[in-house]
C-alpha cells in the first residue's frame, strides 16, 4: 500500500467525525432531553447537557404511562414468536434439507414470493376474521401473525445452516438407531447453533419494533407492546416530550444490551440472509 | 407390504413441513385470498350492509383525487429513498474500506440506527424537527442559516424531504454494511495488477470494483425497494401522512382508508393494488434468483 496523503488522512478524520456526530447525537439528545424537567426541554436556547438532571421522566413513565405492561407485552410477543417460529422453522428446514419430496422447490418458491408481500394485505381480512372470532386483542393471534410473517425467512436461513452439516454425520447417528426428530434434536441443532442464534436476534429485533399489526390487533393498553404504545401516545395532543423520550430510552435497553454483547451475531443475522444466496 | 410402508414414510417427510406450512396457509395464505374478496364488496363500518361491489373499490381508489399525490409520493419517497442511500452507502464504503485505521469502529456505529426501532427514530428526530424548541432549528438559527423557524413537518412542501432523510439516516448503513461486506473479499490480484500497468483509483473503481460488486448492489438494491415501498412505521408515527396527505404513501393511505375512514372494501382494493405494484417489480428478480440456486444445486 502506499503512503495515504494528508488530504485523505484528514477525509478520514471528517468521515469518522461526521458519522459519529450523525450517529450518536440523536440518540445523546434523547437520552439528555429524558433527564431534563419540562422549562429545561423548552429553554433557548437548548441546554446540551442538562442543567438540572431530574429523573421525574422516567418515574413517571414506569409509574403511571403503562410502560411495564407495554414493555412486559412486548417480551411476551418476542418469546412467543421466537419459540414458535424456531421450532415450526427448524422442523421445516430439517425435512427439506435431509429429504426429497414432491412439492420442495414450489414451496421454497413460495416462501421467497412471501417476501415481496406488503403487510397492508393482511390487515383487513386479518382484521376483520379475528373479530368474528374473538381474536383481537388476543396473545396467541398476534403471535401467530408474527410467526407466519418470519417464518419463510426463517426457514431459508435455517436450510442453508442445516444444509453445511454434512449428512454422513446424521447416517452414523441413524445407524446407532436414533430417529429423524433424534438427529435433529441431537446432531443438527447443536451443530446449526451460531444459525439459530442469527435467526433468533433478527426475528426479536423485528417483533420488538413492529408497529402496524401491533397497532390494528391490540386496542387495550393490557394487549398493546411498547411501539404500538409510543405511537398511541405521540399522536395525542399536547405531546411531554420529556416522558416520550424517556420511554424511547427504555423501549431501546434491550436492543442497546444486545448491541453491547451480541454484535457478532447481530451482524451475521443482518448480512447473512442476503449474501447468502 | 414394503410399498406401503415405504410411502408411509413419504408421508412421514411431509410431518416436518406441516407445522409451519399450516400457519403460513392460516396468517399469510387465507388473509391474501380474503383481502381479495373483501375488495370486490362494499364494506364500510359506518354501512351495516355488507354488498357486492364489483370493481367499484378499485375505480374509486384510483379515481381518487389524492391517488395521483399518493402514487407520486410512493415513487418520491422510494425512488430518491433507495438512490440516495445506494449512492451515499457506496461512497461511504469504499472510502473506509481504503482507510488503514477506524475501520472496525465505522463497521460498530453503522450497525446501531439499523437496530433502532423505526417507531423511536422516528420519535427521536420529530422531536428535534419540532418548529419551536427542536434542536435543529436552533442550530441552523445560531450559524446563520435561516433566521427563522423552519417548519420541517408541518410544510407540506418540505416534509416529504424530512421523512426521506430520517429514512435515509436509518437505512444508509444497511447499505454500507452490506458493500463492506463484500468489499472484505474483493479481488486483490486484480486490484494490484492494475495498480501496475498504471490504473488510476476511477479505473479500477470503473472496472474491477463495481462489476465486482454489481450482484451485491442489485441484491441490496431489490430488498432496500420493497423495504422501503412498505415501509410504514416511521413516516407513520412522524406525520401520520400529513399535512395535507404530502407524506401519504401507498401503505400508509391504505392504513388510513381502513382505519381511519372505515372503508374496508376500498382499503383492501389498495392493498390489492400496491401488491400487484410491488409483484411486477419484483418477482422477475426473484425467480432468478431461485433458478440461480436450482442450477447451482443448492436446492
Amino acid at each position: 500500500m502506499k503512503k495515504k496523503s494528508a488530504a485523505h488522512r484528514l477525509a478520514t478524520l471528517f468521515i469518522v467525525a461526521a458519522a459519529t456526530l450523525l450517529i450518536l447525537f440523536p440518540l445523546y439528545w434523547m437520552l439528555s432531553t429524558s433527564l431534563k424537567p419540562e422549562a429545561e426541554i423548552f429553554q433557548l436556547p437548548p441546554t446540551l447537557l442538562p442543567e438540572t438532571f431530574v429523573l421525574e421522566n422516567y418515574e413517571f413513565a414506569w409509574t403511571q404511562a403503562q410502560i411495564p405492561i407495554y414493555f412486559l407485552n412486548s417480551v411476551t410477543y418476542v418469546l412467543g414468536t421466537l419459540v414458535v417460529v424456531l421450532i415450526c422453522g427448524s422442523l421445516a428446514a430439517y425435512g427439506m434439507s435431509r429429504f426429497k419430496f414432491r412439492g420442495k422447490p414450489a414451496f421454497l418458491l413460495i416462501l421467497l414470493l412471501t417476501q415481496v408481500m406488503p403487510m397492508t394485505t393482511l390487515i383487513v381480512p386479518l382484521f376483520v376474521s379475528f373479530g368474528n372470532f374473538g381474536l383481537l386483542n388476543n396473545r396467541i393471534a398476534l403471535i401467530a401473525v408474527y410467526s407466519a410473517i418470519q417464518l419463510p425467512l426463517a426457514i431459508w436461513l435455517l436450510l442453508a445452516y442445516f444444509n453445511s452439516v454434512p449428512k454422513e454425520i446424521d447416517e452414523a447417528a441413524r445407524i446407532d438407531g436414533c430417529t429423524g426428530l433424534q438427529v435433529l434434536l441431537r446432531i443438527i441443532l447443536p451443530l446449526a447453533k451460531p444459525g439459530l442464534m442469527a435467526v433468533g436476534l433478527s426475528i426479536s429485533i423485528w417483533v420488538w419494533q413492529e408497529l402496524m399489526l401491533a397497532m390494528t390487533f391490540t386496542t387495550t393498553d393490557a394487549m398493546r407492546p411498547l411501539m404500538a404504545g409510543i405511537s398511541a401516545s405521540i399522536g395525542r395532543a399536547g405531546v411531554r416530550w420529556g416522558q416520550m423520550n424517556a420511554v424511547g430510552m427504555i423501549s431501546i435497553v434491550p436492543i442497546i444490551i444486545a448491541y453491547i454483547f451480541l454484535q457478532r451475531n447481530l451482524v451475521a443475522g443482518l448480512t447473512g440472509g442476503a449474501v447468502k444466496e | 407390504m414394503k410399498g406401503s410402508l415405504g410411502s408411509l414414510r413419504k408421508l412421514g417427510v411431509y410431518l416436518y413441513v406441516l407445522p409451519a406450512a399450516l400457519i403460513m396457509l392460516v396468517m399469510l395464505g387465507y388473509p391474501i385470498i380474503y383481502n381479495f374478496v373483501i375488495s370486490f364488496f362494499n364494506w364500510t363500518l359506518r354501512d351495516p350492509e355488507i354488498t357486492f361491489h364489483g370493481f367499484t373499490n378499485y375505480i374509486r381508489v384510483l379515481t381518487d383525487h389524492r391517488f395521483p399525490m399518493i402514487v407520486t409520493n410512493t415513487v418520491v419517497w422510494t425512488v430518491l429513498g433507495v438512490v440516495l442511500q445506494m449512492v451515499i452507502g457506496i461512497a461511504l464504503a469504499l472510502f473506509v474500506d481504503s482507510m488503514r485505521r477506524g475501520k472496525k469502529y465505522m463497521r460498530t456505529i453503522a450497525l446501531l440506527p439499523w437496530l433502532i426501532p423505526g417507531v423511536v427514530t422516528a420519535l427521536m428526530w420529530r422531536f428535534m424537527f419540532q418548529a419551536d424548541v427542536g434542536i435543529i432549528n436552533s442550530v441552523l438559527m445560531s450559524i446563520g442559516v435561516t433566521d427563522r423557524n423552519i417548519l420541517f413537518l408541518a410544510d407540506p412542501n418540505i416534509s416529504m424531504f424530512s421523512v426521506i432523510f430520517v429514512n435515509l439516516w436509518r437505512a444508509t448503513p444497511f447499505w454500507f454494511l452490506m458493500i463492506t461486506a463484500a468489499l472484505q473479499s474483493k479481488p486483490i490480484d486484480q486490484i494490484e495488477a492494475a495498480t501496475l500497468d498504471g490504473a488510476r483509483y476511477p479505473t479500477i473503481l470503473r472496472h474491477v470494483l463495481l462489476p465486482y460488486l454489481s450482484p451485491v448492489i442489485a441484491t441490496t438494491g431489490v430488498l432496500t425497494t420493497i423495504w422501503t415501498l412498505n415501509y410504514f412505521d416511521l413516516i407513520w408515527v412522524m406525520t401520520r401522512g400529513g399535512p395535507l396527505d404530502s407524506t401519504s404513501t401507498l401503505p400508509v393511505y391504505t392504513f388510513r382508508l381502513a382505519f381511519e375512514f372505515n372503508d374496508f372494501g376500498r382499503s383492501a382494493a389498495l392493498a390489492v393494488v400496491s401488491l400487484i405494484l410491488v409483484s411486477i417489480m419484483c418477482i422477475p428478480y426473484i425467480i432468478k434468483i431461485f433458478s440461480n440456486l436450482k442450477e447451482r444445486g443448492a436446492l
